[in-house]
């Protein structure tokens, strides 16, 4: 009867070490095992979401590519406006240009050096036309003075002032002297002088704004396996948009 | 001391069975619960462990494979946003400076024939925006006034659409001389300005009889308005849009559309 007594008694004292040490290692184990578990698993956190956003981005890439004609239309465009730089050579052919188009001859060009551009706010005000413009923006543009002097008749002023708003240089006249006789003599019919004060306004950058977004075209038709010709997209051999749109979401 | 002895006298068949020892086995047993135990939640953790980091791995290897996908995307992205502001930048700097075509067709039909203008300047005072309700399915007229964009979610009305319009007011000087020694056409010139709702303020500055050329005398004035002063000079010049306009609207509905279809991000 003793002798089970002090068994019941050895085996709780067991028990009861057993329970105490097993609850201690898995108390110490478990409370290292969530710290590393939970490192692990808010980094499998943040690939997931890294990974979601990727494939959201590769996914609205067909939806983008559609958008790309269009943006090469209007890279092409802001970069004949605003040129990398004054361009001088190419400001010379273009004025000649337009004079022969509209009929005007270009008989005197002055730039002043190139000054920053300033939004005046009382003639800008709060406009919608430019609600949220990062201003700082602007300082990536640069303003030359141009004072161009012009001989021809009116209506050919009136196209060529036209032909300067809406063709290639960003070029805008705040001042027309005119009409005048060249020299001296009586006023000859058809053969006024017309003195035009304006700015003219570049972007300041090593290459061109079409130039840049040409590149960025080239990485994208590699990765879409389109080719965007003469701003629309072909396809090439043996890939297609919707192949590719396939496999990309087949892979998913 | 005092031994005991116990003497069982009775025949093996008659003896009692040897006491059962449970206490062994038992300890055996919790023991090797515990150790089972504590091995099941190692082996657990590993377990978890390889399994995430597996996951780690697969996820780079996925980001690694979409990262040009990435790359491309982001770089249209920042391309779009940064063609949007030269955008914006244009429309700013379009709305400091007068829409000399316009001006000049208007002015030139109210000069009058024996009127010669010699220099005109003018500088923009403010440009307002104006919100017009477009009719359905009007042409605009090729004759540009203004630069249009396209009003916050216009784009997605088919009827009526909503635009804005930079509307200029402008001073302006204009200089002249008359073909012969007599005020009436600078009278006709101002009477004709005033009348006009595209000019407004219209004042003779100054004017007198000077040589213009060797022999030729003539009155020389000169002659202060304001463009874009009176409501019904602006909605007329609402109606005519020029092609860089249009062209500036084009590209603010893509942006706004590309902006959109980017609603990922």
């Amino acid at each position: 009867m003793m002798a089970g007594g002090r068994s019941l008694k050895i085996a709780l004292l067991h028990t009861i070490i057993v329970v105490l040490v097993t609850g201690l290692f898995l108390g110490v184990g478990f409370y290292l095992s969530s710290k590393s578990l939970s490192a692990l698993r808010s980094k499998v956190a943040v690939l997931e979401d890294r990974e979601k956003v990727m494939l959201d981005k590769r996914n609205q890439l067909t939806a983008v590519a559609k958008f790309i004609p269009f943006l090469i239309e209007d890279s092409i465009l802001l970069s004949k406006m605003f040129p990398s730089n004054p361009g001088d050579r190419e400001l010379l052919d273009f004025l000649t240009e337009l004079g022969k188009e509209s009929g005007m001859v270009v008989v005197e060009v002055k730039l002043s050096n190139p000054a920053e551009i300033v939004l005046e706010e009382g003639k800008v005000g709060k406009s919608e036309l430019i609600k949220d413009l990062d201003e700082t923006a602007l300082f990536n543009f640069k303003s030359i003075n141009i004072d161009i002097k012009l001989t021809g008749n009116f209506q050919s002023l009136l196209r060529f002032l036209e032909s300067l708003k809406t063709n290639g240089r960003f070029i805008r006249i705040f001042s027309i002297n005119g009409p005048s006789t060249a020299a001296a003599g009586e006023p000859t019919p058809g053969a006024f002088e017309w003195e035009l004060k304006g700015d003219m306004m570049y972007f300041v950058s090593e290459t061109s704004l079409a130039e840049r977004f040409s590149e960025v075209v080239k990485n994208l038709e590699q990765v879409v396996a389109l080719r965007f010709e003469n701003g629309f997209a072909s396809e090439e051999a043996g890939s297609t948009l919707t192949e590719k749109k396939v496999l990309m979401q087949g892979e998913q | 001391m005092k031994k005991t002895f116990d003497i069982n006298l009775l025949p093996p068949e008659f003896r009692p069975a040897p006491a059962v020892r449970w206490l062994p086995p038992y300890l055996a047993l919790v023991y090797s619960l515990a150790v089972f135990i504590l091995i099941w939640a190692v082996a657990s953790h590993f377990a978890k462990v390889g399994s995430l980091k597996a996951d780690i791995e697969s996820l780079d290897k996925s980001i690694k494979a979409l990262a040009p996908f990435e790359k491309a995307y982001d770089e249209v992205k920042s391309s779009a946003s940064e063609m949007d502001e030269i955008k914006k930048i244009f429309n700013a700097l379009e709305a400091q400076y007068i829409d000399w075509p316009l001006f000049l067709t208007n002015l030139h039909r109210l000069v009058p024939e024996s009127v010669w203008l010699t220099s005109v300047s003018g500088q923009v005072i403010k440009t307002e925006s104006i919100i017009v309700l477009e009719k359905e399915k009007a042409e605009p007229a090729e004759a540009p006034t203004a630069t249009p964009a396209t009003a916050k979610g216009a784009s997605k009305l088919k009827k009526k659409k909503e635009k804005i319009y930079a509307v200029h007011k402008a001073n302006f000087t204009i200089e002249g001389s008359t073909v012969g020694q007599t005020l009436n056409p600078i009278s006709v010139f101002l009477d004709r300005l005033k009348s006009d709702p595209y000019f407004a303020n219209s004042t003779l500055i100054s004017t007198a009889l000077e040589e213009v050329f060797p022999g030729v005398r003539a009155y020389v004035f000169k002659i202060s308005t304001v463009l874009g002063g009176s409501e019904e000079g602006k909605v007329e010049n609402h109606e005519k849009e020029g092609e860089e306009g249009k062209k500036g609207r084009k590209s603010k509905e893509r942006s706004s559309e590309l902006a959109e279809s980017g609603g990922g991000e």
